[in-house]
């Protein structure tokens, strides 16, 4: 697939998933971004919350050592399934933005 | 300063003795107390302070610094309807609070904690812009290798293929949306900032460049003013570019590949494993 294709496409889904069609392009960008963030870190998070205790020291080390590799082969060996763990946090983080932000309507 | 992509910081180090590169940060230094400011902080954040930007107290000398623009400037001057724009600006704050609930809960995990030892060991090294680009690209790339590099998501060719991967260009649109929130001030600092750029490359050739990104890095390890000038570098939509050696087949390819296709922003590494996780 191509890639700007597939980001276009995600976009797309991102921004009906979240409701921002009615929001002007500069504020949905700045919101995307910082989603995205968020998401990313969930996803982090979560991966590393999977590996052993003791591998997370490895893997910050590999992280401060910039070893993609055994960063990644970590992740690989750990967590098998990782592909189900990034989809379900991907789902779980989208979920719980519309919950904060319905939270956030109740309260004004 | 002979190799660009060995240029140190200059936030926080001791100051470069490139006088362009040495105006370029702080200018972005500036910009990036503004966005920080804006969009970290759990408080109702920019939209309000929008309306104390220069460009309204230059055209409202007397307005108090809290009130909004009178109803009738706004439709003259913007064209939108007054309750039009009272019901996005609510939109954004409650869109705000609640994405920073979510970075508070992200912040207050302890395991949090490990990454930071590992940076703790990373920072013992010199900083260099070089080395900011390769810590966000390594972010990106474990989580983007696992999510992507799988024979049953990925078709086509290889993942660090550069075919895949496309030039990279300033977001208008993100400029844009900082030129509202921080008015006049900001656009002649962005073009001032984008001039420099150019004469980086005009100095040192078009394939060299200079990147401050990894704010998703600050704040996964709390390292703020570290890599301050990369929150404003990436909010600004990419304003900087690191090259990273190496060609298709080497790590330094991979990585670079990596940061240009998954980490142009945050939002666009999202937007492509969400594509590739629930494609329909």
């Amino acid at each position: 697939m191509d890639p700007q294709q597939m980001m276009k496409e995600g976009r797309a889904m991102l921004i009906a998933e979240l409701g921002l069609q009615n929001m002007a392009e500069e504020d949905r960008q700045i919101i995307l971004d910082e989603i995205g963030s968020v998401l990313f870190e969930r996803v982090m998070l979560k991966l590393i919350s999977l590996l052993p205790e003791v591998e997370r020291d490895v893997f910050g080390q590999h992280f401060a050592n910039q070893n993609i590799d055994e960063m990644q082969a970590l992740i690989q060996k750990h967590i098998p399934d990782s592909q189900a763990v990034i989809k379900s946090e991907l789902r779980q983080g989208i979920e719980e933005h519309k919950r904060l932000v319905a939270e956030e309507v109740a309260k004004a | 300063m002979n190799n660009p992509e060995d240029m140190r910081t200059g936030s926080r180090f001791e100051v470069n003795d490139d006088p362009i590169l040495n105006q370029m940060m702080a200018e972005v230094a500036e910009i990036k107390s503004l966005l920080f400011n804006r969009i970290s902080s759990g408080q109702v954040m920019g939209i309000p302070q929008a309306w104390n930007a220069p460009i309204w107290q230059q055209a409202f000398p007397q307005q108090s610094q809290t009130q909004a623009p009178p109803q009738e400037f706004g439709q003259q001057q913007l064209g939108y309807e007054p309750q039009a724009v009272e019901r996005v600006l609510a939109e954004n704050r409650e869109i705000k609070a609640a994405l920073a609930r979510q970075q508070a809960w992200i912040d207050s995990q302890p395991i949090r904690k490990h990454i930071s030892e590992g940076l703790a060991m990373y920072d013992k090294q010199p900083l260099t812009w070089r080395r900011i680009g390769r810590r966000a690209a390594l972010a990106a790339g474990a989580i983007a290798f696992t999510a992507l590099a799988t024979p049953a998501i990925m078709s086509g060719p290889p993942f660090w293929t550069l075919a895949w991967f496309l030039p990279k260009t300033i977001a208008a649109s993100a400029i844009a949306g900082l030129t509202a929130a921080a008015g006049v001030q900001t656009v002649r600092i962005l073009q001032r900032v984008r001039d420099g750029s150019k004469m980086l490359r005009e100095k040192y050739g078009n394939d060299v460049i200079i990147e401050g990104r990894s704010w998703t890095l600050r704040k996964m390890t709390g390292k703020g003013a570290l890599l301050g000038i990369s929150a404003a570098g990436l909010l600004l939509g990419g304003l900087f570019e690191t090259v990273l050696p190496g060609a298709s087949g080497t790590v330094g390819g991979a990585i670079r590949g990596v940061r240009d296709t998954v980490w142009d922003t945050s939002a666009d590494a999202i937007s492509s494993l969400w594509a590739k996780v629930f494609a329909r």
